[in-house]
């Protein structure tokens, strides 16, 4: 089962955010997949349906959009962010299996739109983060994540050892590089990620970043865009769902270029610091036609066969 | 061709014990029920009225039209009855029911086969009635077809690449000289540059025939189903035969033996004796399962084998050519299905290089319009979509549903609202 | 070709109804979106729109009724275009001078581009020629109307969430979420009205049919 290798993926790099901040990003990731569990079933029920909660891809939603979030986020808004995929975009779309659009990208793009000044306030690892429900959380020392540092064109501070092990600010679950690597290992191996799509999307995204570096340095641009923000996160979990993305392998390599040229395009021109889960969604719209485009150009001959004898 | 061999998927083999067992010969049914119709599909008379007795080998049907003998009789026996069946393959016929008894024709006389020409094997496989077993179509008609289009080899399929099926091992390791003979008539026949008996690649099989076939050459397939038969050394296009057909084409062109037997494999986990079973045409499922014995009482009786059979009702099926593989099922091999979520399994299994899931999609949204660009027709029904389906959903059936439906479903749907 | 009275003043009333509610123009036929999501922030910019429309469209569609046939079709576009944008014109002036200058500071680009709105060419130009004028003018009533709720509705719960007031004046909620002006908040909203149209059609359709099946056994 597919969203079982997801979840399972994802537990390891919870875990490691458990061991920089403490117990509230396990607290927050929690939270995002019991809203998005619950919410299903209410759907579900409202539509009188059969829940479809078992096939775990709810929990799966509902976890990523907790993993996006920063340590500080307050309770509420993984819940939030886990409602709004599942109410207003999975579910109105037909529920599991017709969804259009990424739901947990959605999530996590309209909780960035909303609350942007929270979102991007993330917290300098190595510190206890406190779980209080409430409150401003004002004393956790936070500090400029290597993407805002990228944005702002300034020098970087961080070093690829801290890079790679994610000891740097950043989203809860999308920092730890290396463990990131390991778990897209094992979703390859199991089937349930498309090397062609995270390959081509990182390929993309390394070859816009050495053709328009912000940094000094090809290879450290290169470094520095990939590892930063929740660019590799997306590339491996929201680029993967299987829903969303196309089937054929021609179409799986110009999605993930797309998405990585959009992933790019957006961090250069956007708002905001990180802009994957827009691009993820501008590429989920593009699916179905790059999926049928890919299968057209292979077989046309046979297409046009097929039309002139029939 | 090699875009192909990527494809696919790896099945179990379930092939033993019956593959390891030889032939058995079924003992004379106290009634087979021989459908009366010719290999080409138009209907026939009796030959003979009630009561009376035909031997094997005689005719049974004659055409409505010319009054030429068609259908054979598979048993020596007494036509008791002509009855209109249901038969899952063949659709309402009339079945000329013969009760049988033992006795054979005189025994056939031996002629030689080498000074043949191809007109002269194609009337002999036509007056023999052959069926290919591959395909249920007349090998005549087949190989007539092939005559004069670009060049291709020949191939006898004894690949069996289906779970359980070994009906072509056993023929071949029991007839192979016989069967080497006859496709070399039907290479002839059909005007192919050269002919091969396609086997999986490795594997005892191909050992044991490289000694017992010499000169005639081995080609060798993949071991993913479903296999495309690919010589070593070619670029050609392989056409492939039934096994079996082979073996009736060499006995009809020198012994001059309508095709009355087949060669079926029965197994699946409520058979008692799985084993390759030579039974007369006409032969009831029921009489068959009978006697291989069955330890207990099937849920599933499947016609073919796992891939691409189609469960029956009842068990009172005549075996007809086209039948190779019988399987009495206790549980039938079902998991929960869910809703497709896309995953692109199917995708990488068809080897034909379809989009199963969008076809199964649009069926299910009735989204037909343009269903004919996605080529539905381009699939042979090997079911491996199905197979592969982690959601448990029976794409292939949705498939052939858009294959088979061509152009007549391809209607313009809506709700009536002038938008 | 005359048809009798009483059945033109049918078709009328069925156009009428079709229009504002059961194929709600911008709700099941999709036509019309672009003003909505681009301006429909505020309630008063919604009213305003949806009176400009209404100004335009009916003129329009009567005037195709009544010679739409005579001219060439490769004139008529030109012609209620030119019409339109001549009175959206004089409407502008109208707003800027009598009505409020602020409004018109805002709405000023909008306004005259309501002219090519695929509205006007859709129902004036298409619907409109070769019907009577009695069912042309209903269609453009009912057209306007469906077009100026589904506006005003849009545009006063964007206006709520995103600005915390109503017509400018102030509901005093605690939570205020400015992406409600965002183009997407419209998006979804739209396309949750459409859905509930949608339901609310089939129950129509359930109900009409249960009618006719009782109406087919009970005699």
């Amino acid at each position: 089962m597919m969203s079982f290798d997801v979840l399972v993926a994802l537990m390891p790099l919870c875990l490691c955010s458990a061991v920089y901040y403490g117990a509230r990003p396990v607290i927050l990731v929690l939270a995002g997949m019991l809203a998005a569990v619950l919410c299903e079933t209410a759907a579900c029920l409202f539509m009188k349906r059969a829940p479809t909660v078992a096939d775990g891809s709810a929990a799966v939603t509902g976890g990523i959009v907790g993993m996006l979030l920063p340590p500080t986020a307050p309770y509420w808004m993984p819940v939030v962010g886990a409602a709004f995929a599942i109410l207003v975009v999975k579910m109105p779309m037909g529920g599991s299996g017709r969804n259009l659009f990424n739901p947990a990208a959605a999530g996590i793009a309209v909780l960035t739109l909303c609350f942007s000044g929270t979102m991007f306030r993330y917290a300098d690892p190595g510190q206890n983060v406190p779980l209080p429900l409430t409150g401003t959380l004002a004393e956790v020392i936070t500090k400029t994540s290597p993407a805002a540092q990228l944005m702002g064109g300034g020098e970087t501070l961080y070093t690829p050892t801290m890079l790679l092990l994610g000891n740097f600010p950043g989203p809860i679950g999308a920092t730890a590089i290396a463990l990131l690597a390991a778990c897209a290992l094992y979703l390859f191996s199991r089937r349930s990620a498309s090397p062609l799509i995270t390959l081509s999307y990182l390929a993309a995204c390394a070859g816009m970043a050495a053709l328009f570096p912000r940094v000094a340095g090809t290879g450290h641009s290169v470094l520095m865009e990939l590892c930063s923000g929740y660019l590799l996160f997306a590339g491996v979990f929201l680029l993967n769902d299987p829903v969303t993305a196309p089937r054929h392998w021609l179409g799986r390599l110009l999605y993930g270029a797309l998405a990585g040229v959009l992933v790019m395009l957006l961090r250069y021109y956007g708002r905001f610091e990180e802009g994957a889960c827009f691009a993820v969604l501008l590429a989920n719209t593009f699916a179905p036609a790059i999926d049928r485009l890919g299968w057209y150009l292979l077989n046309f001959h046979r297409i046009r066969k097929g039309a002139r004898s029939g | 061709m090699s875009k192909f061999t990527k494809r696919g998927v790896f099945l179990p083999s379930l092939k033993e014990p019956a593959a390891s067992r030889p032939i058995a010969d079924i003992p004379v049914p106290a009634q087979v029920f021989v459908p009366l119709l010719a290999p080409g599909g138009e209907p026939c008379r009796p030959a003979v009225g009630n009561y009376e007795t035909v031997l094997r080998g005689e005719p049974l049907g004659l055409l409505e039209g010319s009054g030429a003998p068609a259908v054979y009789a598979p048993v020596t026996g007494v036509l008791s009855d002509v009855r209109m069946m249901t038969h899952p393959l063949l659709g309402d016929i009339s079945c000329a029911v013969l009760d049988g008894m033992a006795g054979e024709g005189e025994p056939p006389e031996k002629r030689g086969v080498s000074g043949l020409t191809a007109p002269e094997v194609l009337a002999a496989a036509r007056a023999a009635g052959i069926i290919d077993e591959l395909d249920g179509a007349p090998l005549a008609d087949k190989l007539e077809s092939w005559v004069d289009t670009d060049p291709y080899l020949l191939g006898a399929d004894g690949t069996e690449q289906e779970p359980y099926s070994s009906s072509a091992w056993a023929v071949l390791g029991q007839a192979a000289p016989e069967v080497s003979e006859g496709l070399r008539l039907a290479a002839l026949a059909a005007g192919a540059i050269d002919c091969h008996i396609a086997v999986r690649r490795g594997g005892r099989q191909r050992r044991a025939l490289a000694e017992r076939v010499p000169g005639r050459l081995v080609c060798t397939v993949r071991r993913k189903y479903p296999a495309v038969p690919e010589p070593r050394s070619a670029v050609l296009p392989v056409r492939t035969v039934g096994v079996q057909a082979c073996q009736a084409l060499y006995r009809a062109c020198a012994y001059g033996e309508p095709q009355s037997r087949c060669v079926v494999t029965v197994a699946g986990d409520a058979v008692k004796n799985p084993q390759n079973v030579r039974v007369p045409v006409g032969t009831l499922v029921q009489d068959l399962l009978h006697f291989c014995g069955l330890s207990q009482d099937p849920s599933y009786v499947i016609l073919g084998d796992a891939m691409t059979g189609t469960a029956i009702p009842q068990a009172d099926i005549a075996v007809v050519p086209g039948i190779s593989c019988i399987l009495a099922l206790t549980v039938r091999p079902q998991p929960k299905t869910r809703a497709c979520i896309g995953c692109g399994r199917c995708v990488r299994a068809c080897h034909a290089d379809l989009l199963p899931f969008e076809i199964m999609r649009r069926m299910d949204n009735m989204q037909y319009e343009r269903l004919s660009r996605l080529l539905p027709e381009d699939c042979d029904g090997c079911g491996a979509c199905s197979y592969v389906c982690p959601a448990g959903l029976d794409v292939a059936a949705k498939v052939m549903e858009a294959r088979d439906a061509k152009g007549t479903i391809f209607l313009k749907w809506g709700d009536g609202d002038d938008l | 070709m005359k048809q009798p009275f009483s059945k033109t003043m049918r078709e009328a009333g069925e156009a009428f109804l079709d229009s504002l509610l059961m194929k709600n123009i911008v709700l099941v036929q999709a036509v019309g979106i672009c003003p909505i999501i681009a301006i429909g922030t505020h309630l008063k910019y919604g009213v305003v729109l949806a009176i400009c429309t209404a100004l335009v469209l009916i003129p329009a569609s009567l005037f195709m009724s009544l010679c739409g046939e005579k001219l060439p079709p490769w004139l008529r576009a030109p012609l209620y275009t030119v019409g339109a944008a001549v009175i959206l014109l004089a409407a502008a002036v109208v707003l800027d001078q009598a009505v409020s200058h602020e409004l018109y500071a805002v709405l000023y680009v909008f306004i005259p581009l309501m002219a090519v709105n695929t509205l006007v060419s859709y129902r004036a130009g298409g619907f409109s020629v070769s019907r009577e004028p009695v069912v042309a003018l209903a269609d453009a009533l009912a057209s306007s109307l469906g077009f100026g709720l589904v506006l005003c509705a849009v545009s006063a719960m964007r206006e709520a969430a995103a600005y915390g007031t109503l017509w400018d004046i102030p509901l005093h909620t605690s939570l205020t979420l400015p992406e409600a002006a965002l183009p997407y908040a419209a998006f979804i909203m739209l396309g949750f009205m459409a859905a509930f149209l949608q339901w609310v059609r089939s129950l129509v359709a359930r109900r009409s049919e249960r009618r006719r099946e009782r109406g087919r056994t009970a005699p």
